[in-house]
């Protein structure tokens, strides 16, 4: 494959739309659909200027680019609209306030609620609702402001690949052009070790390092249940709701766990044992079950669709488009794609939580429990949170296939290989940490930075499964030290001018949790050579 | 006002996807190509001043 020649001129050019972003975001502060939009405009003129794109080609690169977007930001604004519908029906308060009536001991409150179920919030809703929902309910339960923010940050940080209904894992999945079946059970193994780890750095902010001992057992059983059934879910092929299965999961051994000896010390408990006792219902009578109910129908939605016979009968049901191959003036070749960001109606996520806000709709009618004007104001809302959103993903997404489509992506991969050699893995998640710190989103730091950790894997001949897997859990561990996360922790328990504190408890455990992942990314490159 | 500029770059761009891709696959013709990239350059420049 020809291209762009390695030289300083044509790197730092190739450079330069990254650089725009990160300068415009981090020192000037602008929003991400800003710098991205931004971004998109310099990516275009180099590729026009420089590297040899035309018209046609910066075209077919840009629609390319909206393609992989609205693969993702149906999954978005479905899965958005979804909280919204369950949010007006007062279902996301019965939820939570159940959650926090099963366990009374600060420890098993900090990892049944900050870890686990603040990672299941992350599987149904994301884009900082964890944290908004999550960290007043821990100080509700009696912890000290900044201690809850930091817990929910770093605890929900391992649901966020497979979070939102899966958009960031659908993303890297996309970007890099592997196979789901091949990628979603690879990084869902990679992701036990961040998922164990952040059951420790959850406990060590409770209580330090005694919390640390004393939890160690319960820790290491809830994490090889929340580890097992991310890997059990992703190998099944619904990688959409492993953090939403996981993060019940947890919930369910941590509260089964913290009422034996294995949680020593504990403070004495009159848990409720029956459903009647942990269950509260909303002002609309809604019920824990009912204000559930759109998610058991999804996780049972996200199962049918893996059937065998439905996946047969749902093969032709899909849309996607056909991209002709295209080379730049300087010899970069791209190859035709068929299906490009192909969305199959019976698998991908958004028609399954449509399907699942219809039958919600339609039970909660028949037992009137419908709220008059709740989808309306739940559209509205919707509606409301995802424009910026969509104009943000839209934006970097263009910019990101413009630069792999005309080779520059190529370039930096060949640099930063030169420049870092085998031990790349290790820098690896960083970068995805670098990603999501800038735009405060897993998905757009997949975006950013998805190809080129897979050019720089391909340069070096290492595992490209594991580089991208560690991009993405890169991104994901991201999330508890990006300030657009912070600030919604920050806010919601009344320390905006702390924002400071609460990062500086968390940017300790991020980083110690990053090394360890690009240890291990490392460590399985030099293990398993194809991947 | 702010907000609606907002909901217009949204638009400008969903609403460009066709012509870019009728134009450069499709038609496979550099003008009709050029004039949707010059649409998605000003929705981008919106974007840039409003968010």
């Amino acid at each position: 494959m020809d291209g762009p020649d390695l030289n300083v001129l044509n790197v730092v050019l190739a450079a330069a739309p990254i650089l725009v972003l990160v300068a415009t975001i981090l020192a000037l502060k602008w929003s991400a659909p800003r710098a991205g939009s931004v971004a998109w405009i310099v990516v275009a003129a180099l590729a026009l200027v420089h590297f040899g794109a035309d018209a046609g080609l910066l075209a077919i690169a840009t629609s390319k680019g909206l393609s992989l977007s609205l693969f993702v930001l149906s999954i978005i604004w479905t899965s958005v609209l979804l909280y919204n519908v369950i949010d007006q029906m007062d279902g996301i308060r019965v939820i939570g306030s159940t959650m926090t009536r099963l366990v009374r001991d600060p420890l098993a409150q900090s990892l049944v609620v900050g870890w686990a179920f603040s990672g299941f919030m992350q599987g149904v809703a994301g884009f900082g609702v964890p944290v908004a929902v999550v960290a007043p309910l821990m100080v509700l339960m009696g912890f000290r402001p900044a201690q809850a923010a930091a817990i929910v940050l770093v605890g929900h940080a391992w649901a966020v690949t497979f979070g939102s209904l899966g958009s960031s894992y659908y993303t890297i999945q996309l970007v890099s052009g592997i196979e789901g079946d091949v990628i979603g059970p690879h990084m869902a193994a990679m992701f036990a070790l961040p998922i164990v780890v952040t059951g420790f750095a959850v406990a060590h902010l409770e209580g330090g390092l005694r919390s640390v001992r004393r939890g160690a057992p319960i820790i290491l059983i809830m994490g090889a249940a929340m580890a097992g059934s991310v890997w059990a879910v992703a190998a099944f092929g619904a990688p959409q709701i492993a953090s939403i299965v996981s993060g019940l999961v947890g919930c369910g051994v941590g509260w089964a766990v913290a009422r034996t000896w294995l949680l020593p010390g504990r403070e004495a408990e009159d848990t409720p044992t029956s459903e009647s006792e942990t269950s509260t219902t909303g002002d609309s009578g809604v019920g824990f079950h009912m204000a559930f109910l759109p998610y058991y129908l999804l996780i049972s939605l996200s199962i049918v669709s893996q059937v065998p016979a439905v996946k047969e009968l749902g093969s032709s049901w899909h849309w996607g488009l056909d991209y002709p191959a295209v080379t730049t003036a300087l010899g970069f070749e791209v190859d035709a794609q068929d299906d490009y960001a192909r969305i199959r109606l019976l698998r991908h996520p958004a028609p399954l939580i449509l399907a699942s806000l219809a039958l919600t709709w339609v039970v909660f009618r028949v037992k009137g429990r419908w709220r008059p004007g709740a989808g309306l104001g739940a559209a509205r809302r919707t509606y409301d949170q995802c424009v910026s959103t969509s104009v943000g993903v839209a934006s970097m997404v263009m910019m990101a296939v413009v630069m792999t489509d005309t080779g520059m992506t190529v370039l930096l991969g060949r640099t930063i290989a030169d420049g870092t050699g085998v031990v790349f893995p290790v820098f690896s998640p960083y970068i995805g940490v670098l990603g999501t710190f800038m735009t405060g989103s897993n998905t757009n730091s997949n975006v950013m930075f998805g190809a080129l950790q897979l050019e720089t894997a391909k340069a070096l001949e290492i595992g490209v499964v594991t580089v991208a897997g560690t991009q993405s859990i890169g991104g994901s561990l991201g999330s508890s030290i990006a300030p657009a996360k912070v600030l919604v922790g920050t806010a919601i328990v009344g320390l905006s001018d702390r924002v400071n504190e609460v990062m500086r408890r968390t940017i300790p455990y991020c980083l110690v949790i990053v090394a360890l992942v690009g240890i291990q990314a490392w460590v399985l490159t030099k293990l398993l050579d194809a991947r | 006002m702010r907000e609606r500029a907002k909901q217009i770059a949204l638009g400008v761009m969903a609403a460009d996807f066709p012509l870019l891709y009728v134009g450069a696959v499709t038609l496979e013709d550099a003008v009709v190509s050029a004039a949707a990239l010059v649409v998605m350059a000003a929705a981008a420049a919106v974007a840039a001043i409003v968010y």
